[in-house]
C-alpha cells in the first residue's frame, strides 16, 4: 500500500513533466473546470431568479447543496479523471505497458496524466460550499462540520466507486464512455436539485441508485428538513458508510475485469 | 454515386463503423436523452409549481421547449474536436492530410456521419416523448425543419473553429469541455432566453449560439412566426454564412502548421 | 527446473460477429452472437536459466499471444505458467521484478519525457540502489550509443534509437529473464545489428534468459540456439536448429546463368524457377553430388557463371509449412 503510494507519486512527477510541455492549457483547463460546474449553477439561479424557489427550497438551500455535490464530485475526480481514458488506452493496447511494471495498474492508469481542470472542479466546489455554508441556516457545530466532510467523502466515493466500475467494463473491449458519461450526467443533473420534485417512482430510483445520497440527503439532514423520499430519517447520515461499500465493490469488480483484458488487436 | 461522392461516403461510412463498434454507447446514449428530458420536464413542473402560465408562456409549451431543446442539443453535440486532437497527439494527422480528401472535408464528413446515425434516433425518442410528456406537434414543421438545419451548420462551423485550436494547443480538453457546457447555456438549450434577465437573453440574442437552438426550437413552439420567423431564420443563415467563411480561412492556416508529433 | 514454464497454455478471445446486409449496424448492435478464436491452443514448453530461445511462426500463430500471457499481461483461458517460480497474471507485481519485456511495436518509455527521465524513473520504480543505476546506466550509454539522443522527448527519438532505448529501459534493473517481441521489425541493417550484438552480450555475460520472437531469420540465424515453432496456436518444432535444416532443406540449389535461354532438362535436379537465361535447379546432395551435377549441365549447356546456395532458415521453415499444409 505505502508502495503503490510511493510509487504514485513517482509516476505522477513524470506525468507532471510531460504536461509542462503542453504549458499554455493548464490555466485554460483549469478555468474551464471551474465554469463547467459554474454554468450549472448559473442555470439554476437563471431559474429560480425567476419563480423564486423550487419545491420550498430557496437559491441559498439549492447553493448548500450544490457546493456539497460539487466537492462530492471533486472528491472523486482529482483522483479518478484519468479513468476517462481507459478506453483509448484498452483499445491502443496501452494497458499493456501497466501490466508489466511493478506497480498496481490502476495507480499507473490515475497517474498517467495530471489534468489540471480537476482542481478548478474542486476549487469551485470549495468556494461555492464556503459561501453557501455561510449563508445557509445552518448552526455549524464541530458535530456538523465534521459530518460535512465524511458526506463529501462518502459522496464522492459513491460516484466514483460506480465510475471505476463502469471503467472496468473496457476490458471486454466493449465501449463505456457514454456509459460513464451518462451516469455523471444523471449524477451531475439528478444530483443538483430537490430529489422531492420528482414523482415516487423517480424519488425510489434516485434513493436505489443512489444519487440522493450524495447531496440531497445529507443536505436535508444539515438543513434539518423532511427529504420528502420514502427513506428513513438515518438515510441522511448514510452517504459515508454507503460510499465505503460501493467503492470496495468498485474497486473489486475492477480487478476481477482487468482478467478479460485481451490486449491490441491479436 | 460519382467517384467525388463515393470517396467522401467512404469516410462517413467509416465514422459511423467506428461509432457502431462500440455498442453499449448507442444504449446509453440513448437513455441519457431520455433521462434529460424527464429531468426539464419535471424541473419545469416544479418551478411553475401549479401556475398554469408565467410570462404568457403555458407549461405545456414550456415542457415542449425544454423536450425539443434537449433533442436538438443533442443533435449538435458530436465528437469532431475529440477525434481531431487524439489525432493530432497521437501523429495520425500526417496520414490524414495525405489523404486524396482535405482534412477540414474529412471532419465535415465526421459530423455528417454523425448526423446520419442520430437523426433517426432523435425522431424516434422524439416521438415516444411526444406521447409520454405530452409533447404538442410543431407549429411551423417546414419552418422548424429549415431552421434545424440551419442551426446544425451553425453548430458545425462552431466546433470546426474550436477543433483547429487543437492545430495550435495540441490539447484541446480544457476548451471542448468549456465549450460544451457554456454553448447549453448560451444556445438556450439549459433556459430559454425569456427566462433569463434581460441583460443576460438581450446579450445572447446577438452571440451565434441562439441560432443553434433557441430559434428553431422557439419556431416549433410558436414564439417565433411570421415575419419575426423569417428574420430569426436569416440571422441563422447569415451567421452560418459568416461561420463557414471564417473555418475556411482557419482551417487553412492550421493546415500549414501542422506539427506531426513522430508516427 | 526450468526458469519459464508453459503448460497446455490455451487462450481464447471473444469477439462480437459483425453483421453485414440490410441494417447491419444496428443488428450487430443488438448481436449476442461471439466469434471465439483460439489464438492459442495446447501450447506447452520449458526455457532453462540462460537460454536464448527463438519463439516463431507465421503471422496470427499465437506467438505474441504467447508472450502476453508469459509476460502476465494477459489471463490464459487454461493450462499453467510459470516464470521463475510466480505465477505472472496473478502476481503480476512480482513477475514484473523478474522481466524485462520490449515490444518492437509500442514503446514502454514515456512518450512526452525525454529518454533520460525515463530512465530515471524505471529506476526508481525498480527500486534499483542509485550507485548500481548509474553503471548500468553509463554501460548501456556506452554500448548501445545513447548519449547522443539520451536528453531527447521519446516521441522525436527514430525507430531505431527508440528500440535502443527500450533495450536499455527493460535491462536497467537486471531482470533474470528478457523478452524480445519483434525487437527488429522496421531497423536498417545497422541498427538491427547493433541490437542483435547487444542482446547476444547480455545472455553471453550476463547468462540472461532471452524469448525472442521475430520475422527476421537473420535474428534467429544470428542469436538462437534452439526454436520452438507455432502455428495455428500449437508447438510445431521445439529444438536445435540444426537438425531442422537437415530434415526440412536436404537440398541445396544450383543457379545456372546460360549464354542462351533454354529448356534445361537434367536427370537428378529439378527445375524450381527459370528467369532471362538464368535457372535455379534443385538437388539432393546425398544422392547427386554438385560436382557431377555441375559437369553434366556444362557438358549439356552453355554456361556463363554458377553458384551453390546454401539453404536459409527462412527457406526451411516456408518449406516446413507448406508441408504441413499441403
Amino acid at each position: 500500500m505505502l508502495w503503490q503510494l510511493r510509487a504514485g507519486l513517482i509516476l505522477l512527477g513524470g506525468a507532471f513533466r510531460a504536461t509542462a510541455q503542453y504549458r499554455a492549457n493548464i490555466f485554460s483547463n483549469m478555468a474551464a473546470g471551474a465554469a463547467f460546474q459554474t454554468v450549472g449553477l448559473i442555470g439554476l439561479w437563471v431559474i429560480l431568479n425567476r419563480f423564486g424557489e423550487v419545491a420550498g427550497w430557496t437559491m441559498s438551500d439549492v447553493a448548500l447543496m450544490y457546493g456539497l455535490r460539487l466537492t462530492a464530485h471533486a472528491a472523486w475526480a482529482v483522483p479518478l479523471n484519468q479513468l476517462m481514458e481507459i478506453e483509448h488506452q484498452v483499445r491502443e493496447g496501452l494497458i499493456d505497458r501497466y501490466l508489466v511494471r511493478p506497480v498496481n495498474p490502476l495507480v499507473q492508469l490515475l497517474t498517467g496524466r495530471v489534468r489540471l481542470n480537476v482542481f478548478g472542479d474542486l476549487a469551485a466546489g470549495l468556494i461555492l460550499l464556503a459561501v453557501a455554508a455561510s449563508r445557509a441556516d445552518v448552526d455549524w457545530t464541530p458535530a456538523r462540520l465534521a459530518f460535512l466532510v465524511l458526506a463529501i467523502l462518502g459522496g464522492g466515493m459513491i460516484e466514483g466507486g460506480f465510475q471505476l466500475g463502469l471503467a472496468a467494463i473496457s476490458f471486454r473491449t466493449l465501449g463505456t464512455s457514454e456509459m460513464r458519461f451518462t451516469v455523471d450526467t444523471i449524477f451531475n443533473l439528478y444530483g443538483n436539485y430537490p430529489a422531492k420534485i420528482f414523482s415516487v417512482p423517480g424519488q425510489i430510483a434516485l434513493s436505489v441508485l443512489p444519487v440522493a445520497f450524495v447531496a440531497y440527503l445529507p443536505t436535508c439532514a444539515l438543513l434539518g428538513r423532511d427529504s420528502g423520499l420514502p427513506l428513513p430519517d438515518w438515510a441522511g447520515y448514510a452517504a459515508p458508510g454507503l460510499g465505503l461499500l460501493i467503492a470496495t465493490g468498485g474497486y473489486l469488480f475492477w480487478r476481477s475485469q482487468l482478467r478479460n483484458y485481451q490486449g491490441a488487436g491479436s | 454515386m460519382s467517384a467525388w461522392a463515393l470517396e467522401r461516403w467512404s469516410f462517413v461510412d467509416n465514422r459511423i463503423r467506428t461509432v457502431f463498434a462500440y455498442r453499449v454507447d448507442i444504449l446509453a446514449w440513448l437513455v441519457g436523452i431520455a433521462l434529460h428530458l424527464v429531468l426539464m420536464v419535471t424541473l419545469w413542473r416544479a418551478v411553475y409549481a401549479g401556475r398554469p402560465v408565467v410570462d404568457g408562456v403555458p407549461l405545456a409549451v414550456m415542457t415542449t421547449y425544454a423536450s425539443i431543446a434537449a433533442l436538438q442539443a443533442l443533435l449538435n453535440n458530436d465528437d469532431t474536436v475529440d477525434w481531431l486532437t487524439e489525432r493530432i497527439r497521437d501523429g495520425k494527422v500526417g496520414a490524414d492530410l495525405a489523404r486524396p480528401v482535405g482534412l477540414l472535408q474529412q471532419q465535415v464528413c465526421g459530423q455528417a456521419a454523425q448526423l446520419v446515425m442520430k437523426v433517426p434516433m432523435i425522431v424516434l425518442v422524439g416521438l415516444v416523448a411526444m406521447l409520454a410528456v405530452g409533447v404538442s406537434a410543431p407549429a411551423a414543421p417546414g419552418a422548424f425543419l429549415l431552421s434545424t438545419a440551419l442551426g446544425w451548420a451553425v453548430n458545425c462551423c462552431l466546433g470546426l473553429l474550436l477543433a483547429a485550436t487543437a492545430f495550435w494547443t495540441l490539447e484541446t480538453d480544457g476548451t471542448m469541455f468549456l465549450y460544451f457546457v457554456l454553448s447549453g447555456l448560451l444556445s438556450g438549450a439549459l433556459v430559454p432566453l425569456w427566462v433569463m434577465p434581460s441583460w443576460l437573453g438581450g446579450l445572447l440574442s446577438w452571440l451565434p449560439w441562439q441560432a443553434v437552438v433557441y430559434t428553431p426550437v422557439s419556431i416549433y413552439i410558436g414564439r417565433l412566426s411570421g415575419s419575426a420567423m423569417w428574420s430569426a431564420i436569416g440571422v441563422q443563415a447569415l451567421w452560418a454564412a459568416v461561420l463557414a467563411g471564417l473555418v475556411v480561412l482557419v482551417w487553412r492556416r492550421a493546415v500549414h502548421r501542422v506539427v506531426v508529433q513522430g508516427g | 527446473m526450468p526458469l519459464i514454464e508453459a503448460k497446455d497454455l490455451v487462450k481464447e478471445f471473444r469477439r462480437v460477429r459483425p453483421k453485414t446486409g440490410a441494417f447491419s449496424t444496428v443488428r450487430t448492435l443488438f448481436s449476442r452472437d461471439f466469434e471465439v478464436t483460439r489464438a492459442v491452443d495446447g501450447v506447452g514448453f520449458a526455457v532453462e536459466a540462460g537460454e536464448l530461445v527463438g519463439y516463431l511462426g507465421p503471422n496470427g500463430a499465437g506467438k505474441s499471444t504467447t508472450i502476453k500471457m508469459l509476460t502476465g499481461i494477459l489471463t490464459p483461458t487454461s493450462g499453467t505458467v510459470e516464470v521463475a517460480g510466480v505465477v505472472p497474471w496473478r502476481q503480476r507485481e512480482r513477475n514484473a521484478r523478474n522481466i524485462g519485456v520490449v515490444f518492437g511495436q509500442r514503446s514502454q518509455l514515456w512518450w512526452d519525457l525525454p529518454l533520460r527521465d525515463s530512465f530515471r524513473m524505471i529506476g526508481r520504480l525498480y527500486r534499483v540502489a542509485p550507485a548500481r543505476y548509474a553503471q548500468n546506466l553509463d554501460r548501456f550509454v556506452e554500448v548501445l550509443g545513447l548519449a547522443s539522443f539520451l536528453d531527447t522527448p521519446v516521441r522525436q527519438l527514430s525507430l531505431g534509437q527508440r528500440m535502443r532505448g527500450d533495450l536499455a529501459a527493460a535491462m536497467l534493473y537486471e531482470p533474470p529473464i528478457l523478452y524480445l517481441d519483434e525487437p527488429t521489425v522496421g531497423l536498417d541493417v545497422i541498427a538491427k545489428e547493433r541490437i542483435r550484438e547487444f542482446v547476444a552480450g547480455l545472455n553471453a555475460e550476463q547468462g540472461t534468459t532471452v524469448l525472442l520472437t521475430t520475422h527476421d531469420m537473420d535474428d534467429v540465424e544470428r542469436l538462437c540456439r534452439r526454436l520452438v515453432l507455432i502455428d495455428h496456436g500449437r508447438v510445431l518444432y521445439d529444438g536445435p536448429v540444426a537438425p531442422l535444416k537437415e530434415k526440412y532443406a536436404p537440398h541445396r540449389e544450383l543457379v545456372v546463368q546460360l549464354a542462351s535461354p533454354a529448356e534445361v532438362v537434367v536427370p537428378n535436379a529439378d527445375v524450381v524457377r527459370a528467369e532471362e537465361g538464368r535457372v535455379w535447379l534443385s538437388f539432393d546432395p546425398r544422392t547427386t553430388p554438385a560436382a557431377s551435377l555441375i559437369a553434366e549441365v556444362s557438358a549439356k549447356y552453355e554456361v556463363t557463371d554458377l553458384s551453390l546456395v546454401e539453404p536459409d532458415l527462412e527457406g526451411v521453415i516456408r518449406r516446413m509449412y507448406l508441408e504441413r499444409e499441403g
